[in-house]
């Protein structure tokens, strides 16, 4: 009786152990979750011009419409290509557009109030034209004026999303 | 004068003299069979109605309580050990707390929720262009970061923009 006690006993102690273990190794990955996690950039391509054709722009970017004319001087907004990458801390990685067009992040680091700093280099074709470093919130974009393309202004926009 | 009952009880114990035996066993042969079960019962008990001894025989009465008292007590102190244990209660509070952390994070908005836009963050910390001909300046307005590049070549009319 006394020895299935102890036995009992031993066991109940390895499980404590384990419990210990797995609540330390949870408010760990908690704590830490913020710093080595991979963030997502999403980016896009815009065409401003006054081609009388109606504004379409990504969802996105619904409540800069009207702003975006008035800063850039025209009435219509169209969407040229978009895409997402998922930015590691280690890595490069790069939004590609039409027309020769990419960016490449170069460094991301996620500070202890939330926001992003992110280094990019912006292309024209394999030429390096800026190169920028940048804070972010998540959900702000950045525009960044860019070559004219017919009869109207090329516009580059990136910003941290969701993932 | 005995009565049938007691001169049966003697008879059943083996206490009656050999002849008076013989004589209560011929006045009443429906007994024949009776000694021999009771024999068997005997020996049955015996065999499965072990008594336990107590290591110490004197205080028996104190022994026996001591013993009840200490039954009673254990089975609703081991039920609330499982449960209510001082270090459950105190991991129980850890990841309650950790859980509330992590939704709160995660589910409540933050910022003024008046204005969504409020929490819009990019700000250009640098830029610096590669190529001399091209100029970049940032043009913060409220919610709203523009990187106006200058001099740029523009891209030929017929270059396909959309991908």
């Amino acid at each position: 009786m006394q020895q299935s006690d102890k036995t009992i006993s031993k066991f109940r102690k390895k499980g404590c152990r384990f419990y210990r273990l797995a609540a330390f190794l949870f408010l760990l990955e908690i704590l830490s979750g913020g710093l080595h996690a991979a963030e997502t950039v999403w980016g896009c391509l815009l065409y401003a011009s006054n081609d009388g054709q109606k504004t379409d722009i990504p969802a996105r970017l619904a409540q800069y419409g009207d702003r975006l004319n008035n800063a850039f001087g025209y009435s219509n907004l169209h969407v040229l290509g978009q895409g997402q990458t998922l930015v590691k801390t280690v890595e490069q990685n790069w939004l590609i557009f039409g027309g020769d067009i990419k960016i490449q992040f170069t460094s991301l680091q996620k500070a202890a109030d939330g926001k992003y700093l992110v280094g990019l280099e912006l292309f024209q074709g394999e030429k390096q034209v800026i190169e920028t470093q940048a804070r972010f919130s998540r959900d702000s974009p950045l525009f960044i004026r860019g070559p004219e393309w017919r009869e109207g202004q090329i516009i580059i926009v990136v910003m941290m999303v969701k993932s | 004068m005995k009565t049938f009952e007691e001169k049966y009880t003697v008879w059943l114990d083996g206490g009656l003299a050999r002849e008076e035996a013989a004589v209560f066993e011929s006045e009443h042969k429906e007994i024949a069979q009776d000694k021999s079960d009771f024999l068997k019962l005997k020996s049955l008990l015996k065999e499965n109605c072990q008594a336990k001894t107590l290591d110490n025989s004197d205080f028996f009465n104190a022994e026996i309580m001591t013993q009840i008292d200490r039954e009673s007590v254990r089975a609703p102190k081991s039920a609330s050990r499982a449960w209510l244990g001082l270090p459950r209660i105190a991991w129980g509070g850890a990841f309650a707390l950790a859980a509330g952390i992590v939704l709160f994070f995660t589910m409540i908005p933050r910022g003024d929720l008046s204005n969504p836009r409020s929490g819009y963050v990019a700000e250009v910390l640098k830029t610096k262009t590669l190529d001399p001909k091209v100029h970049a300046t940032v043009d913060s307005q409220k919610d709203m970061t523009i990187i106006k590049l200058e001099g740029l070549d523009k891209v030929p009319k017929d270059k396909d923009m959309n991908r």
